[in-house]
């Protein structure tokens, strides 16, 4: 009898000190950060080695984990309710629902240290809760339409370009869709577990005049309410007509956030929107059919960039935190060469005064095969990917409608299942209230 | 002073005391802290706020719960009657007197042998575009069929299951088999029966408590499925293939992040699965 | 029919029986095989490899430098080498089936040998939890783990895992004891051991087979879970193997075919191997054991 209790205690023991012991042994001030992988490399590799260089400058310890784009939301709540979250997400999302619960720490003297001005309007709001600044946005990920040039020429519909409205792009789509045998007309993702089916929806649901969320209150819920229900609709029916003609590949539905990058690049789609992460990867891993593609702007382009840099309340380092936040983007022309221009402009610089510097560059022919200036798009730009519309600012509901993958199922049930739009919509609408009600009461 | 006979009672508890404490830990109190869960509502970082019967409400009112449990069931009793079918008849194979069926009957053992997750990678590689099986309907001039497309996932997730489940049946009916004294065959024999009669007869009768046995605790199992449809298809495409398990796992940690509701959801089903067990637990008494 | 050609009949039925369960077994499991002896560039042809190689288990343990940018693909999502899973996944499952089977031998000997008011309720508790259906407590497991501070870490897991190998050890070497007979026991009580020491000196060494198998059995429980390691691992670095496969499938594509063939083959041929040391067995665990409540 003796002799099993004590060989289970020592068994226990061992665990548990195997497990404990290396964190005992920690001294220096240590901060846990969290990125979100991005599709450009040399991102991930700027922001490592500043913050290394930082480390080594304050002589703290850094623990930088890099998560996939669909995960970090999911491990983060995670992370939150287990108490123990990171100290910093840089590079990360969401932003509201924890912002909404008084999670973060207010990010006010940082944002004024960059002067506040020189970043674009759009971005502040996307952080803003309550009257003050919860994350830095990293940058800006506009959408563009890339485009098979060879396939455009072979089809003879050059002068089709650049789209002036939503519905051209279902014409281009459909004169282009087998031109060359197995090519389809248009990448279009329909897939449930990745955002990009959602933001790709939301160009033409906002775009065609629907609406989410005005205010953030139950009577602000606008998904089903006529005017905006039609726009809804009209999006919905555009993605079912590019379904059932069969213009975009029949795995679609399964597709996941690389899918139409890895479509494009295998050459089995003529034409995608997506930021510049696919010509990023085309340049680096295929330059020959980087030089057949074009880059156009859409009628209605959509920010992708919600990726911000925040700090949790819970940090034991706030002010070591808030300095290491204000290195990263202290020195601008670093993080334009760095983070912007290293990635082939798959992101845009947050600040007004890089985008000048990016703008001349263009001018000057530095990125061939963009269309049009990226200064004008960027301040085209009406809709951010994690904000409600017409709202402007990111919100519990909308963010965790996002990281759900619930629009996304929305789309799947109407455009794949054939279901009633009406009853459909009805149905979300009503889903989408709940969840307002649940977190703004009423 | 304690008496010798209560002592003798501790002490027979005693053995089994921590096994005892486990088991209510881990099952017991979590199926009551389920159900205490599933009448409130929580935000992240919040404490649960009481919420009546408002995840019930949603629950009953939304096609998920519908959707599952008509996808659970369907997967669960194809799944395990073609399981049974196929264990029978190999088990029936494999009982004849040959050469080698020593070899066949360790190689039977294997996609059991094989994990969960394990059977779903094999079947990744089946399922691709450029997979097995695509490769051979190539071979045979047809057109590469898109497993996990919306009108072929379920049979897709239904044929996981029975490659890796079948051995299950196999196994336990052949020990049947085995169990069955020959001098009831040899006696049939003496009397003129076929073989046909024989396995009317004298196979079937003897075997059936433990096909029964062997059917409810696999329709148990494959109805609580989780790792091969969350590696397969997670579900999809749209809810084809949305499962029970599936479904409390994603409404939990996927789609809204919404615990209480999945412990809503999981009490909702729950008396499904307890029917079964009461009936499994009366067979395996038996 | 005359008995040459029934026999003959017998026979055709045999052999296509069996090359029937040869092809249904075989071609479903050759594609992985294949590749996993393959290198990177035939990784997707039909035919088997005309190099093969075993690298890709060797990256498993020890991986090159080619192999990590291969897997450069997945790396945010798996930032280290396959062994670190590998040692993570035997660490739990041996954690959870040593336990099991200590705690469920002595159940299984209480349940096989006493007589006692309540031992029904203990017999049909160890039943009811044999069946039930785990998924159920997933939500109640995470909370209370979280509060026990057993959240991400790998004991936590092996604790949860207790679930699964309890109950089937405590059945299983219940119905092994039962089987062993009572006068090696009864002699050593007799020689004026108590209980416990008969049971320690006498039973167990007799019963080392059944240990033995209700180990493999709890360790391939465990070894083979996916649920509770996705719900109670948040760092990478504790994940198990089943959790490490599931980043292997991205975008509806298989990234770095030889790395997951091989870590799946792997992990698919540790409890197979274990489970044929004990094949004699296999079916008396699994049902017998259960049986005669």
């Amino acid at each position: 009898m003796r002799k099993i209790v004590v060989s289970l205690f020592i068994l226990l023991v061992t665990v548990a000190v195997l497990n404990i012991y290396p964190v005992v042994y920690a001294e220096k001030p240590k901060l846990v950060i969290w990125g979100r992988a991005t599709f450009t490399p040399p991102q991930m590799y700027w922001v490592e080695s500043k913050v290394r260089r930082w480390a080594q400058e304050h002589d703290v310890e850094v623990e930088i984990t890099w998560l996939a784009v669909a995960d970090i939301g999911r491990k983060l709540i995670a992370a939150v309710e287990a108490g123990s979250p990171p100290d910093i997400v840089i590079n990360g999302h969401p932003v509201a629902i924890f912002a909404e619960q008084g999670l973060l720490l207010p990010l006010d003297d940082v944002v004024k240290k960059l002067n506040e001005s020189d970043i674009y309007e759009l971005k502040r709001k996307i952080c803003t809760f309550n009257g003050h600044y919860y994350c830095i946005p990293n940058m800006y990920e506009v959408t563009w339409l890339h485009v098979r040039w060879d396939i455009v020429q072979k089809a003879g519909i050059e002068d089709m370009f650049p789209p002036k409205t939503l519905d051209e792009i279902y014409e281009i789509a459909k004169k282009l869709n087998q031109v060359e045998p197995g090519v389809y007309g248009i990448g279009l993702p329909l897939g449930l577990n990745g955002y990009d089916a959602w933001w790709t929806f939301e160009h033409f649901w906002a775009g065609f005049g629907g609406g989410m969320l005005s205010e953030r209150s139950v009577d602000g819920v606008l998904v089903g309410k006529e005017p905006y229900r039609s726009g809804l609709k009209r999006a919905l029916e555009f993605f079912r007509k590019i379904w059932s003609e069969e213009l975009t590949p029949p795995d679609s539905p399964e597709w996941v956030d690389a899918s139409n990058n890895i479509n494009y690049i295998q050459g089995t789609i003529a034409m995608t929107i997506n930021p510049l992460s696919i010509y990023y990867a085309l340049m680096t891993q295929k330059p020959d059919l980087a030089a057949k593609t074009k880059l156009f702007v859409l009628p209605v382009a959509v920010d992708c960039g919600d990726e911000s840099t925040f700090i949790f309340k819970a940090t034991k380092y706030p002010e070591l935190a808030k300095d290491l936040v204000y290195y990263l983007f202290e020195d601008k022309e670093d993080y334009r060469k760095g983070f912007i221009e290293s990635s082939y402009l798959y992101g845009l610089p947050i600040f007004r005064s890089q985008m000048k510097v990016i703008s001349e560059q263009w001018k000057k022919g530095k990125w061939p095969g963009i269309m049009e200036d990226p200064m004008k798009v960027v301040e085209k730009v009406k809709i951010h990917e994690t904000a409600a519309f017409p709202l402007g600012e990111r919100t519990t509901p909308s963010e965790s409608f996002r990281e759900g993958f619930i629009w996304n199922e929305m789309i799947q049930r109407v455009v794949i299942r054939g279901e009633d739009p009406d009853k459909v919509i009805d149905e979300f609408h009503q889903r989408f209230v709940e969840e307002v009600k649940r977190v703004y009461g009423g | 002073m304690v008496s010798r006979r209560f002592k003798n009672y501790l002490y027979s508890w005693f053995y089994v005391l921590p096994t005892v404490i486990l088991i209510i830990t881990i099952f017991i109190v979590p199926i009551f802290y389920n159900v205490w869960l599933s009448f409130h509502e929580k935000l992240i970082g919040r404490q649960p706020v009481f919420a009546w019967f408002r995840n019930y409400e949603r629950l009953i009112c939304s096609p998920v719960l519908y959707a599952s449990l008509i996808n659970t069931f369907i997967y669960a009793f194809t799944s395990v009657f073609i399981k049974a079918i196929i264990g029978l008849s190999v088990a029936l194979l494999l009982n004849r007197r040959f050469r080698g069926r020593g070899f066949l009957r360790g190689i039977s053992i294997l996609p059991w042998a094989f994990p969960s997750f394990v059977c779903a990678v094999l079947f990744w590689f089946n399922y691709a575009g450029k997979g097995t099986f695509n490769q051979i309907l190539m071979a045979l001039g047809l057109r590469p069929i898109h497993w996990l497309g919306y009108d072929t996932a379920m049979f897709s997730v239904i044929l996981l299951n029975i490659w890796h489940g079948w051995p299950f049946f196999f196994m336990g009916i052949l020990a049947g088999l085995q169990a069955i004294p020959i001098e009831l065959y040899e006696a049939a024999e003496v009397d003129g029966a076929k073989s046909y009669h024989k396995f009317i007869h004298i196979t079937l009768p003897m075997v059936k408590p433990v096909i029964f046995t062997v059917v409810l605790l696999s329709l148990m199992w494959t109805m609580g499925e989780f790792t091969q449809i969350y590696m397969t298809t997670g579900g999809g495409p749209v809810d084809r293939t949305l499962t029970v398990p599936m479904a409390a796992y994603k409404i939990a940690f996927m789609t809204e992040i919404n615990l209480p509701l999945a412990a809503a959801y999981t009490i909702v089903v729950l008396p499904i699965y307890l029917v079964l067990i009461y009936f499994t637990l009366k067979q395996m008494g038996e | 029919m005359g008995k040459r050609t029934s026999r003959l009949f017998d026979n055709v039925i045999t052999v296509v029986g069996s090359v029937l369960l040869l092809l249904w077994i075989f071609i479903p499991s050759y594609w992985a095989f294949k590749t996993s002896i393959s290198p990177p560039e035939e990784a997707w042809s039909p035919l088997p490899p005309l190099r093969p190689t075993l690298e890709n288990y060797i990256n498993l343990f020890n991986p090159s430098p080619e192999a990590i940018i291969r897997g450069m693909g997945i790396r945010a999502a798996l930032p280290d080498p396959m062994i670190v899973y590998i040692t993570n996944s035997f660490i739990v499952a041996i954690t959870a089936a040593t336990v099991g089977t200590v705690l469920g031998a002595l159940a299984g000997y209480n349940l096989a040998r006493f007589n006692y008011r309540g031992k029904r309720f203990v017999t049909w508790l160890v039943l009811f939890a044999y069946v039930f259906p785990i998924f159920i407590l997933m939500v109640p497991i995470l909370i209370i783990f979280r509060e026990l501070k057993l959240y991400n870490t790998l004991h936590g897991l092996a604790l949860v895992h207790l679930a699964y190998t309890l109950p089937f050890s405590t059945l299983m070497l219940r119905s092994y004891f039962l089987g062993v007979p009572r006068d090696l026991e009864d002699s050593a009580l007799i020689d004026g051991c108590t209980r416990f020491e008969a049971l320690f000196r006498v039973t167990l060494p007799v019963s080392a087979p059944g240990l033995v198998t209700a180990f493999i059995f709890s360790f391939t429980l465990s070894w083979n879970d996916l649920l509770f390691a996705l719900i109670l691992l948040n760092s990478s670095r504790l994940y198990t193997i089943p959790v490490a496969t599931t980043f292997f499938l991205w975008g509806g594509e298989i990234v770095d075919p030889g790395g997951l063939s091989s870590v799946a083959i792997f992990a698919g041929i540790v409890p197979a191997a274990l489970y044929l040391l004990v094949q004699k067995y296999i079916v008396l665990g699994l049902i017998k054991g259960a049986v005669k409540a």
